[in-house]
């Protein structure tokens, strides 16, 4: 139990309630509806007895409906008081699963029994008690509860962020400065703030789409294929290492301030991508309906992946090959913006001519995105990971590195076009200074 | 059968993990990792797909021994695990595909899954198998149950995870799910509610594969959602899935496996707690051994056999081996 010193101005009474030594709160914590119009379940485990500390998130008991095995985690940090069911009883939805003892005062649990201390008296404890969670459970982070309040309220989660105190412990200071450094590229959908763009706006030249029949050996594979709805997908991964467009876009970060635009490394892939296209430009072909043509568009309408309050939107930026960096910048600043709003227009939607997807492909040995029809190629990336690499000296350095996966309509790309555009690619990447040498 | 959960009207992006992994083991613990780690918010929800090696699988709070003849599947190497979520024992070899569709909890709904699948294969293979109230899935004649489902819930998130079995060798799976112990076994542990009559897609679809199932599957979960990307994994893959070793390491531990039965007693005279006898009338030199060792000591003691006087009790012992 905890001693707490209580600053009253004199003159002040308690309305009648006993104080033992504790100012602590009684909280029932009540088994919250699991869904699907369950009405009760059965207590199948505890996880805590009376007596044990308890964090928020911490497990508390195992119940099952049916088919569902659900695990209670604690809302509440405090001491357990009593549990209220045996193993193997059945518990109706709504009722007191545990009491707690918080001995936290800023709280947005109910409370049971407020102590009736007159409303007017701050209650200043002598200092925070540092309930530290058992850290025992399997790869749990240690946090005292002020710190995964921090935490929470900045959407992160405690695993992220390595702890630097003892036993791996995640200190106020850790979080503050995991705060200060999130990575780039996984900041992409984050809406930025609402400045218009400074900008001149972009004149466009409209240029002329080819209309090329599709022959022969492509016919013969497209009738043989296409009876299915699948378009046949095949699949190219490479890594692309970013530490030069790490340095690059640490160079540019103050002129996007003085633009106004917030310059993350998308703008940039989106135009090494767009010049990579005019080289290799089956890549941002069309197939129109009957599968008779493959329509080579010159518009370089790249389309990305916008996380919205709504849901997962893929809009395109018109025109990226006349387009410089900045001018690409501002225009997804746009569409993120708008798509916060859930404000994207449609004529954005359509039209897209090749796809980028920076949701990230993770895991396995390879990912396949699934192509937009009437596109023909649509390529992943995936996270920048720091990891280590032998440079040119084989010494062993922190590279940065993110993968991208490919994939495309085998009827009418074929692997070699893929790999010499993924290559290219990567070269214009890994070393932004060609890039300017193609500036005509 | 009309579902009652929220329905989602905006299409996100998802992905499908198309596990080749061979084991039960590497399948579950694959699934742990994905509910557990998986980015839901930013990178959509998950459908997982895999076929494993011949395995027993019982539900997390069940006794495995009363759910399966657990000397006849030593015997055969056939694996047996316990895994996370509730519900009953399944057998599931290469004849049966597995799916695992993760959620937000909000998003959880297993009647809107099963309405899905059951359409996709209906649509493909002339079928005509619907989702009961129990959630499984069944043959018009109401009887044949081709799949059943099990889920789990934590801290907001969810899986609905199924099992399918499309062409097995049913005699076998019979073999390994009649437990010698039943009816001789008081527990408070989820006892599994047997299907009417077991059925497969190939009852009914002479000729059917895995292959074309999964085809069928994979297309009309990745019709859902604007996007879809489909991962394969061949391995379990530490950087890709940090800690899913330890995981799987945990789902094959004798500790997971039986000392995490819930207790229980043989024909009311054995105690087993935590995977080992407590106690024994019949049986006092087993005490302190971890009760699926000595099992075959056990055979031979009927259910109505009651508890010998202690005073029988070194004359009971000394009857056999």
């Amino acid at each position: 139990m905890l001693l707490r010193s209580l600053f009253l101005p004199s003159g002040l009474q308690f309305r009648g309630f006993h104080y033992s030594a504790s100012l602590a709160k009684l909280v029932p914590f009540k088994l919250a509806d699991i869904g699907e119009g369950i009405a009760e379940v059965e207590m199948k485990e505890w996880y805590v007895k009376e007596g044990d500390k308890v964090s928020q998130f911490d497990n508390i008991c195992e119940v099952q409906s049916d088919k569902a095995a659900v695990t209670i985690t604690s809302r509440f940090d405090g001491v357990v008081k009593n549990l209220l069911h045996d193993v193997g009883s059945i518990v109706k939805v709504g009722s007191v699963l545990v009491n707690i003892d918080t001995d936290d005062a800023v709280d947005d649990a109910p409370s049971a029994e407020s102590p009736s201390q007159a409303e007017s008296t701050p209650s200043t404890p002598a200092s925070t008690p540092s309930t530290v969670t058992h850290g025992s459970t399997s790869g749990k982070a240690i946090a005292t509860p002020a710190v995964r309040r921090i935490a929470m309220e900045n959407n992160l989660k405690l695993s992220q962020i390595s702890g630097t105190g003892k036993d791996g412990r995640v200190l106020k200071e850790d979080v503050l400065r995991f705060l200060g450094q999130i990575p780039p590229a996984s900041s992409e959908s984050t809406p930025t703030k609402p400045a218009s763009s400074p900008v001149a706006p972009v004149t466009i030249v409209k240029g002329e789409d080819k209309v090329v029949p599709v022959r022969g050996y492509t016919r013969a594979m497209v009738k043989s294929m296409s009876e299915s709805l699948k378009i046949p997908h095949f699949g190219y991964d490479d890594e692309i290492y970013f530490d030069q467009l790490v340095k690059l876009r640490g160079q540019l970060k103050h002129i996007g301030k003085e633009k106004g635009v917030k310059l993350s490394y998308m703008p940039i892939i989106i135009k090494a991508t767009s010049l990579a296209l005019s080289k290799y430009p089956i890549l941002n072909s069309s197939i129109d309906g009957n599968f008779d043509n493959l329509i080579y568009k010159a518009a370089h309408n790249i389309c990305l992946a916008i996380d919205t309050p709504g849901g997962l939107v893929v809009p395109n930026i018109k025109h990226c090959e006349q387009k410089t960096i900045w001018e690409i910048a501002a225009d997804l600043n746009k569409l993120q913006e708008a798509g916060a709003k859930q404000a994207i227009k449609s004529e954005d939607l359509a039209g897209g001519t090749f796809t980028l997807s920076n949701i990230g492909a993770i895991g396995g040995t390879y990912a396949i995105p699934i192509i937009f029809p009437p596109q023909v190629a649509i390529g992943a990336i995936g996270k920048i990971q720091k990891l280590p690499r032998y440079d040119a000296h084989d010494n062993v350095y922190p590279a940065h590195v993110v993968k991208f996966s490919w994939a495309a309509d085998h009827r009418v790309i074929d692997g070699a076009t893929i790999a010499r555009f993924s290559n290219l690619l990567k070269d214009y990447l890994e070393n932004p200074a060609l890039m300017a040498t193609e500036l005509r | 059968m009309t579902s009652t959960c929220a329905t989602s009207t905006v299409k996100k992006a998802a992905t499908i993990f198309w596990s080749k992994c061979g084991s039960i083991f590497e399948n579950l613990a694959l699934e742990e990792w994905i509910f557990r780690r998986h980015d839901l918010d930013s990178l959509g929800e998950v459908m997982i797909a895999w076929s494993n090696t011949p395995t027993v699988v019982y539900g997390r709070h069940q006794n495995p021994f009363l759910e399966a003849n657990t000397e006849f599947l030593s015997v055969a190497g056939i694996d047996l695990a316990r895994r996370h979520s509730g519900g009953g024992t399944v057998f599931h070899g290469h004849g049966n595909i597995n799916l695992s569709i993760v959620t937000t909890h909000k998003n959880h709904c297993r009647p809107r899954n099963l309405t899905w699948i059951a359409e996709a294969l209906n649509s493909e293979f002339g079928t005509k198998i619907t989702p009961t109230k129990r959630d499984d899935l069944v043959f018009p004649d109401g009887e044949r149950k081709v799949s059943g489902t099990a889920a789990r819930i934590v801290k907001g998130r969810a899986y609905h995870h199924l099992t399918l079995l499309v062409d097995e060798d049913l005699d076998l799976l019979r073999a390994c799910l009649k437990s010698p112990f039943r009816g001789r076994v008081k527990t408070n542990a989820t006892e599994s509610v047997p299907a009417k009559a077991i059925g497969q897609l190939s009852q009914d679809v002479p000729g059917i594969k895995i292959d074309d199932v999964r085809d069928v599957l994979f297309q009309n979960f990745a019709l859902q959602y604007e996007t879809c990307n489909i991962v394969v994994v061949n391995a379990l893959d530490e950087s890709a899935f940090p800690g899913v070793n330890a995981t799987e390491a945990e789902l094959r531990s004798w500790d997971w496996r039986f000392a995490k039965s819930p207790k229980f007693t043989l024909d009311g005279s054995t105690l087993v707690e935590n995977g080992l006898i407590t106690s024994s009338a019949v049986r006092p030199d087993l005490a302190g051994r971890p009760f699926d060792e000595v099992l075959p000591q056990f055979h031979g003691w009927a259910a109505s056999q009651t508890a010998p006087l202690k005073s029988d009790a070194s004359a009971a012992g000394s009857r056999d081996t």
